[in-house]
């Protein structure tokens, strides 16, 4: 047995090692390789050029955040004019409304309102007949829908927000009520017209949701109007409720939509057979 | 200079110059048979697509990790483990040939014992001269992992060196 010290042995296997595997090679190079041909290397180098070139030239996938950002952009103008016009609405009624009644029903209306006013961009793609053409698309109609969802959530969040926020601050409702007398009418009527955007005709589409935001802001304000008493008796619970059944029927929807759009060409697109 | 270098197409021929026999010599190690040359190449052509690769690592550690992900694809694909093969493309028994040997006859047999991850390791050491931190990165596993694996592999090697050295050492020593 070899009778060096350890650290010495050590060594001498390292050195032994990398002997070896150099006796493997020719000139640092694999023995019987056609490396040595320099013009094999040099056409290499200029397929990495090109492959270079090539991955420049592509654009990289774009993630699902900065699609949902990138759709912003298309968000017809008027949609974000509708909306700073209900926050304005908003400011207005806070500022300006004389009893707490009319406030109220001031915010009903602009919760109802503002489910609509994000409709048309949600659904272009049906509108326009190019539900087929984003389906082959890297984001496909789903994800598009889906990114608009967003998009106008967002939106209407905010808008909504700012109300329920300036409203309290100026006028003479709490925040609870604020909330409980906007979430109704808009949850109900956002779930209503995603309802219609699924089933009727591409052409009937914002008829039939205009239609529905007409009804549902009728009802807010006959509600208001007509039974003034029950509409401002009736309890926070009742409320809470009618707010909490009508966001499970908007979430519902909305995810029978995003279902209806991932399941392909035929669901969004015009040649579906339309309910209406 | 490591942690520094740019792949920038004026570099792609000082890379290929620099590292194509090294990555070669892996692939005909690792990648099933008779693929080798389509695999160094395939490896060269991945790094180059890496257009925002920057500052992680050297090149040559960078194209043996493309280098072994590739093999173990191409082994996958070919429905068996890659065959051990020399650099010349003949297998390991054949270098192990006492008559014709390539390097160290007596290492060969005892590295051919060693299981692929200790012979990889000590490979990629001793061969292709990375330090702990570029096995790190190719073995994809912590530096101190691939620290203990060099150990445990090396401890293997002399292990199965031991009875030959000790055979060794009583035919030489008189009776």
């Amino acid at each position: 047995m070899t009778s060096f010290p350890r650290p010495r042995a050590a060594e001498q296997l390292e050195a032994r090692l990398r002997a070896h595997y150099a006796a493997q090679r020719t000139d640092g190079r694999p023995r019987g390789s056609a490396i040595g041909d320099e013009q094999r290397l040099r056409q290499l180098a200029a397929l990495m050029a090109q492959e270079r070139q090539g991955a420049a030239a592509t654009p990289r996938p774009m993630g699902f955040v900065a699609f949902v950002a990138s759709q912003v952009r298309f968000v017809p103008r008027w949609t974000w004019i509708v909306q700073a016009a209900l926050m304005a609405l908003a400011l207005l009624l806070a500022t300006g409304a004389q009893s707490a009644q009319a406030v109220a029903m001031g915010t009903s209306l602009i919760g109802g309102a503002a489910a609509l006013a994000g409709l048309p961009s949600l659904l272009a793609s049906k509108s326009f007949n190019t539900a087929e053409l984003e389906c082959a698309c890297y984001f496909d109609c789903a994800g598009a829908t889906a990114a608009r969802l967003i998009v106008i959530g967002c939106s209407d969040a905010l808008v909504l927000g700012c109300a329920a926020l300036c409203i309290p601050l100026l006028g003479a409702l709490s925040l609870l009520e604020v909330l409980l007398h906007l979430c109704p009418p808009f949850f109900a009527g956002a779930a209503g017209c995603l309802l219609i955007a699924r089933r009727a005709r591409p052409a009937n589409t914002l008829p039939w949701a205009l239609c529905w935001t007409a009804i549902v802001l009728a009802c807010a304000y006959g509600f208001a109007a007509v039974a003034p008493v029950a509409y401002e008796g009736t309890s926070i619970a009742v409320w809470g409720c009618a707010a909490l059944a009508a966001a499970l029927w908007l979430a519902r929807e909305a995810y029978l939509l995003l279902d209806c759009a991932a399941r392909g060409l035929d669901a969004l697109k015009a040649t579906a057979s339309p309910v209406w | 200079m490591a942690g520094s270098w740019q792949s920038e197409s004026s570099d792609d021929a000082a890379v290929v110059e620099q590292c194509y026999g090294d990555v070669l010599a892996y692939c005909r190690r690792h990648g099933p048979r008779g693929s080798a040359e389509d695999l160094a190449q395939e490896v060269f052509l991945r790094f180059a697509r890496q257009s925002t690769y920057r500052d992680r690592g050297t090149a040559k550690a960078y194209l043996l990790a493309i280098a072994r992900n590739l093999c173990i694809d191409a082994g996958r694909s070919a429905g068996r483990a890659p065959l051990p093969v020399d650099p010349s493309g003949e297998e390991v028994a054949a270098i192990a040939d006492p008559r014709n040997p390539i390097g160290d006859w007596e290492l060969s047999q005892a590295l051919a014992a060693l299981d692929a991850q200790s012979r990889e390791v000590l490979e990629l050491r001793y061969d292709q001269g990375l330090s702990a931190a570029e096995m790190a990165q190719v073995l994809e596993v912590s530096r101190f992992s691939a620290h203990r694996r060099l150990k445990r592999a090396l401890e293997q090697l002399r292990q199965q060196l031991l009875p030959a050295d000790s055979s060794a050492t009583e035919e030489r020593s008189p009776r």
